[in-house]
């Protein structure tokens, strides 16, 4: 039987994982395999394990109860091991990097920004703000949207400057929310967002991050639209 | 077992969605151990990434800027523009290509 692994933890933390599920249908039972101070999160892997919505939430639900509950490193879903053995030897082996881990994101959680552009209103002022392409735009539109390579051709130039939009607003979310994070990662643009930035927040800095983020959302209110997630598991900061 | 708590905007009916490539490409990595098959989320997180870059795109924001009435009254001016260069940087939709190729790659690795 195969075990999935959920989160290392230290030895102290007040986890319990009795009468607690993971992953599977039905849910497999939560297990903890300890190496000296360290300990991993684990259950029995289910056969033909899928990154299925049902398995996808139970290893979040997992890694969530355990990151909130004190200091850990979230596995990447879908860590499978040949068995508990394999577990408590990978332990041993790399002890000093996972307690080197522990130790960053103590007492600090992720939040996650994601910014989307609000596409009418930035297109007017990108259009207001650059008089040739705002000439260019008028003409095309006098002449009924014009040629398909004149389309390509300006949609093309709006994007350059979507793009350069973009960046600027990312520096600017950068420079308002950085100096409350002890560590930054700036993701890939996923799901249409125009920015894709993680923070990893200690506990007493979290007011300051989160009256920023208030203030950035009035801000940038008129274009963009913030989203934060948080308090997360800290799994931008442990790969 | 804690709900997962937001403390900001967004929908938290979307919220595994929202963090779902922190949970697919991040955390924790043992390089001994195998990770299962992720066929069928290749799709979702390909579908997921938007590629500026693309003649789709382009037309796109023409017809989006075709339909827009510059007469018809704006919202003011953020600060955020000042510090737009007026120069927009040629070729740099294609390093956009490129980011989300290299995002692709990650996600589905």
């Amino acid at each position: 039987m195969t075990t999935y692994i959920y989160a290392v933890v230290h030895a102290g933390h007040p986890v319990t994982v009795e009468g607690s599920t993971g992953v599977g249908a039905p849910p497999a039972a939560l297990r903890e395999v300890r190496s000296d101070d360290l300990v991993a999160v684990v259950s029995d892997a289910p056969e033909g394990l899928r990154a299925k919505r049902r398995d996808l939430e139970a290893h979040q639900r997992v890694v969530e109860s355990v990151a909130s509950a004190g200091t850990a490193l979230p596995m990447r879903f879908g860590t499978v091991a040949p068995d508990d053995e394999a577990v408590r030897t990978a332990l041993a082996d790399r002890a000093e990097r996972y307690r080197e881990l522990l130790g960053t994101v103590d007492g600090a959680a992720e939040f996650n920004l994601k910014a989307a552009d609000r596409e009418e209103a930035m297109l007017r002022e990108l259009l207001i703000r650059d008089p040739d392409l705002r000439e260019l735009n008028e003409a095309l539109r006098a002449r009924g949207g014009g040629s398909h390579d004149d389309r390509l051709a300006f949609g093309g130039r709006v994007a350059a400057a979507v793009d350069t939009w973009r960046s600027a607003n990312a520096e600017r979310i950068l420079a308002e929310l950085r100096p409350h994070a002890v560590r930054t990662r700036v993701g890939p643009a996923v799901d249409g967002c125009a920015a894709n930035i993680s923070f990893l927040v200690a506990t007493n800095a979290r007011d300051g991050f989160e009256e920023s983020v208030r203030r950035l959302r009035g801000d940038l209110s008129a274009h963009t639209e913030l989203a934060v997630y948080g308090p997360l598991p800290p799994y931008s900061f442990v790969d | 077992m804690a709900a997962m708590t937001q403390t900001t905007g967004g929908r938290p009916a979307n919220m595994l969605y929202s963090v779902l490539e922190l949970i697919l490409d991040r955390g924790l990595v043992i390089d001994v151990f195998v990770r299962v098959s992720l066929v069928g989320i290749e799709l979702l997180t390909v579908d997921a990434r938007i590629v500026v870059a693309s003649v789709d795109t382009y037309l796109r924001f023409a017809e989006a800027c075709n339909r827009l009435d510059l007469n018809a009254g704006s919202v003011g001016l953020p600060e955020l523009f000042s510090e737009i260069p007026e120069e927009l940087a040629e070729g740099k939709t294609v390093g956009v290509i490129d980011g989300v190729r290299r995002a692709i790659t990650e996600a589905v690795r």
